[in-house]
C-alpha cells in the first residue's frame, strides 16, 4: 500500500462516523454530480469526463485543487468552494467505487496511428499500459471521451489558462500541435 | 481499528456500498411492497421514478404523464433560434418502461390525500403510499390584459417546449428583415430566471446573420434579471443595438391582432411578439391542496421534499416554493432527496442530509456561454446557500473560457437527459 494511499484511509476513517453514514453520504453527495458528469459518473456527454471508477485519490485531490483554485476550471472551481474535506472523500470514494465505464466512441485510423507514436515517445513513461494504468492514483485515460481528453491537453497548452497542471504536462504539451492532441485524445479513448 | 490491506479497506467500504441505494437493493423490506406513483415525467418526475427503481427494484413504480413523448424546455431557446430541430428536444419513455416502471400516458384530475388515491381522465382510480407530484408550472392567465390561450396562438408563450415553441420558430423564420420582436419578460418567481435573456441572445445571434435590420425589445417589470451582468456584457459584444432591455416597467395589456404592446409608460409595435406570462404551481397541485393560495407554489419540508400541507404527497421541481431557481437541475436534485426520504421511511431507517445543487448554463452566441452555479444546505429547516460557494461566470474571461462554456451546455444536456430517459 502507498504511503498516500494509507493517509486517505486514515483521513477517511478519521472523517466517517460508520462505513454506512459514509456510503449514504458518498451517494447523496455523488448523486448532484449526476445532471452533468451522468448517471453514477459514467458520462454519456463526450466533453465531460467519465468520472466513475477513478482513484480515489485523484478525485479527493482534483477536488481540493478546483477549491483552492490551484486547478484551473470554468465551473468546477465554484462548485468544489461549496464543500468541506469530509464531503469531497465521500463523494471520492463514492465515485471510486462505481464501475469504469469506457464511452462508446468513433475513431479515425490514421490519427488512431499517430497517437500510439506520440504516446510511446511522450507519455508512456506516466501513463503507463497505453494509459490504462491507474499507478500513482493517475487518472486512466483508456476509454475516457477524446472530446474532453483533446480539451484538457488544450488547456495544459493555453499559458493563459490559469492553474497548475502537474508542470510535466504543461512542457509536454506545449510543443503539440493541435493535430497532435487530437490524435493523442484518440488513441487514448480507443484504449480499453 | 488498523486497516492492514487494500482489499479490507474495499471490504469495510464494500458492506457499505453494496447496500447504498443508487447501487442495489438494500434488503426485501416493506418498501419492497409500496406502491409510489409519480405524477409528471418530465426533470423533476423522470428522475424521481427512475432513483426510486433503481433504489428497489421490486417496489410498484408507476409514472403517470400526459404526453406520448416529453418534449425539453432546455436547448428550446436553440430552435427558436434557428440552431436546432424539435428532435433534439423530444424523448420517449421506452426505457423507463423496460426498466420496469409502469409508464401511463394520462391526465391525472384527482388525488385524495386521505384515502390516498390519484384519479386519472381515464376514469380509473389508483391507490399509492407514497405520491411524488412533479407538474411544472400554469400561466397566470389574466395577469396581462388581452393574453388567454386564445391569444398564445398569435402571440406564443413558448415557455412550454411543443407546439409553442414550433410557431414561435417560424413567426421568427417568417419576421420580415427590419422587424420587431418583443418579448415579455414574467415577474419573480419563474421557471428559468436566465431564459427570456438567453431567448433574446439565439434570436439575436439569427437576426445577426439573416435579418441584420431588425430589432429585439425585451420588456419586462423587474429591475434586474439573472446573470445580468454576463448578459449584457455579452450583448455589448455580439449584439450592440440589436437588444435593447427595458427594466421596471410593467406590461398591462396586449392587442394580438394588431401585435402591440401597451406597458404602463408605452405602446410598443412588435412584428412577433412572445409574451412569456406570469407562473404558479401546475394545475394539479392545486386541486391535491398542497399549494399555498397566497404565493401560488408548494411549501414543503426542504429534508424530504414532502408537501407541508398533505401528507405522503412529495412536491418536486418547479411547483415548489423554495429558495432553489425554477431550473430542470433544480427539479433532478430534488427528485433524488424524496427517493432517499421516501425509502427511508418505508425502511425504517433515519434519513441522510440532504445535498442540493443547481447549475444552469445560458447560450449567449452558440459559441459563447455562460453559467451558475448553486451549493444548498438546510439548517433549522432553511436551505440557503453554502457562503463562498457557487456563482456565476467570471467577467473577465476569455473567449476560450465562453466557447468551452458552451461546449459543456450541450454535455451537459446530453448527461442530464440520459439519466431521464436512458
Ligand atoms: C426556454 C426555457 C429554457 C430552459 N433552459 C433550462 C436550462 O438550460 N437548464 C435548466 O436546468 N432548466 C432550464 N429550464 C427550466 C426547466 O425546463 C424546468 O425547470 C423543468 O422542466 C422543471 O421540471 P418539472 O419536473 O418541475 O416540470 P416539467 O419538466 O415541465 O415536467 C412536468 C410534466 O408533468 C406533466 N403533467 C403536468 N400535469 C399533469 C397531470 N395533471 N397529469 C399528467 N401529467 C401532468 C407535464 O406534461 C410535464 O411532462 C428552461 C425552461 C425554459 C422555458
Amino acid at each position: 500500500m502507498t504511503h498516500s494511499m494509507v493517509k486517505s484511509l486514515l483521513l477517511a476513517v478519521s472523517l466517517t462516523l460508520s462505513a454506512t453514514a459514509s456510503a449514504d453520504l458518498g451517494s447523496m453527495l455523488g448523486n448532484t454530480c449526476a445532471g452533468c458528469h451522468g448517471l453514477n459518473g459514467a458520462s454519456a456527454g463526450e466533453t465531460m469526463p467519465i468520472i466513475s471508477g477513478l482513484p480515489r485519490d485523484f478525485i479527493f485531490m482534483a477536488m481540493k485543487e478546483y477549491r483552492e483554485g490551484t486547478r484551473g476550471s470554468t465551473i468546477m472551481g465554484r462548485i468544489a468552494k461549496g464543500y468541506n474535506d469530509q464531503q469531497i472523500a465521500a463523494m471520492a470514494d463514492f465515485f471510486a467505487r462505481q464501475k469504469r465505464t469506457p464511452a462508446t466512441q468513433k475513431f479515425d485510423l490514421a490519427a488512431l496511428k499517430r497517437g500510439e507514436k506520440l504516446h510511446i515517445k511522450r507519455c508512456e513513461a506516466c501513463h503507463r499500459d497505453n494509459g490504462t494504468s491507474m499507478a500513482l492514483d493517475m487518472q486512466p485515460l483508456a476509454g475516457q471521451w477524446a472530446g474532453y481528453l483533446n480539451i484538457y491537453m488544450g488547456t495544459c497548452r493555453d499559458p493563459k489558462w490559469k492553474s497548475r497542471h502537474p508542470d510535466a504536462m504543461t512542457v509536454i504539451c506545449s510543443d503539440l500541435d493541435a493535430e497532435d492532441v487530437a490524435a493523442l485524445a484518440q488513441f487514448y479513448a480507443s484504449q480499453k | 481499528m488498523t486497516i492492514a490491506n487494500r482489499r479490507d479497506f474495499l471490504r469495510l467500504l464494500g458492506s457499505a456500498s453494496l447496500v447504498a441505494w443508487g447501487i442495489a437493493p438494500r434488503r426485501a423490506s416493506a418498501a419492497a411492497k409500496a406502491k409510489v406513483i409519480v405524477i409528471g415525467g418530465g426533470y423533476g418526475g423522470a428522475i424521481a421514478a427512475r432513483y426510486l427503481k433503481m433504489g428497489e427494484p421490486e417496489m410498484e413504480v408507476t409514472l403517470i404523464e400526459r404526453n406520448k413523448r416529453y418534449v425539453s424546455c432546455p436547448m428550446s431557446n436553440e430552435v427558436v433560434g434557428g440552431e436546432a430541430s424539435m428532435d433534439f428536444l423530444t424523448f420517449g419513455y421506452d426505457k423507463l418502461e423496460r426498466q420496469g416502471i409502469k409508464v401511463i400516458f394520462d391526465t391525472v384530475e384527482a388525488i385524495d390525500p386521505q384515502a390516498r388515491t390519484v384519479r386519472i381522465k381515464s376514469g380509473k382510480t389508483l391507490n399509492y403510499d407514497s405520491c411524488v407530484l412533479s407538474p411544472g408550472v400554469d400561466f397566470e392567465w389574466g395577469d396581462i390584459e388581452g393574453y388567454d390561450e386564445a391569444a398564445a396562438q398569435i402571440m406564443p408563450h413558448a415557455w412550454k417546449a411543443g407546439p409553442q415553441t414550433v410557431l414561435l420558430a417560424k413567426q421568427i423564420q417568417d419576421m420580415k428583415d427590419g422587424g420587431t420582436f418583443i418579448i415579455c419578460a414574467p415577474d419573480d418567481p419563474f421557471r428559468c430566471p436566465p431564459g427570456p435573456y438567453e431567448r433574446a441572445s439565439l434570436v439575436a445571434h439569427y437576426f445577426k446573420r439573416h435579418k441584420p435590420k431588425s430589432k429585439i425589445i425585451i420588456l419586462d417589470n423587474k429591475t434586474k434579471f439573472s446573470k445580468e451582468g454576463l448578459f449584457k456584457q455579452g450583448w455589448k459584444q455580439h449584439y450592440e443595438g440589436i437588444i435593447t432591455w427595458h427594466g421596471g416597467d410593467a406590461v398591462k395589456r396586449v392587442e394580438p391582432k394588431t401585435r402591440k404592446v401597451f406597458t404602463e409608460a408605452q405602446t410598443y409595435q412588435g412584428d412577433v411578439v412572445n409574451v412569456i406570462p406570469n407562473q404558479l404551481a401546475g394545475k394539479i397541485a392545486h386541486l391535491a391542496g398542497v399549494v399555498d393560495k397566497s404565493t401560488g407554489w408548494c411549501p414543503v419540508d426542504f429534508a424530504t421534499f414532502e408537501s407541508r400541507l398533505q401528507k405522503n404527497i412529495y412536491v418536486i421541481g418547479d411547483a415548489t416554493e423554495s429558495p432553489m431557481p425554477k431550473s430542470g437541475y433544480s427539479a433532478n436534485s430534488q427528485a433524488k432527496i424524496c427517493v432517499s426520504a421516501i425509502l427511508a421511511r418505508l425502511r425504517n431507517e433515519p434519513l441522510t442530509e440532504p445535498a442540493l445543487t443547481n447549475t444552469c448554463y445560458s447560450l449567449i452566441t452558440p459559441d459563447h456561454g455562460i453559467s451558475v452555479a448553486h451549493i444548498f444546505e438546510l439548517k433549522n429547516g432553511k436551505l440557503s446557500l453554502v457562503p463562498g460557494s457557487g456563482g456565476v461566470s467570471p467577467m473577465d474571461a476569455t473567449p476560450e473560457f465562453r466557447r468551452l462554456e458552451s461546449i459543456y451546455a450541450h454535455s451537459w444536456y446530453k448527461n442530464i437527459t440520459t439519466e431521464m430517459f436512458g
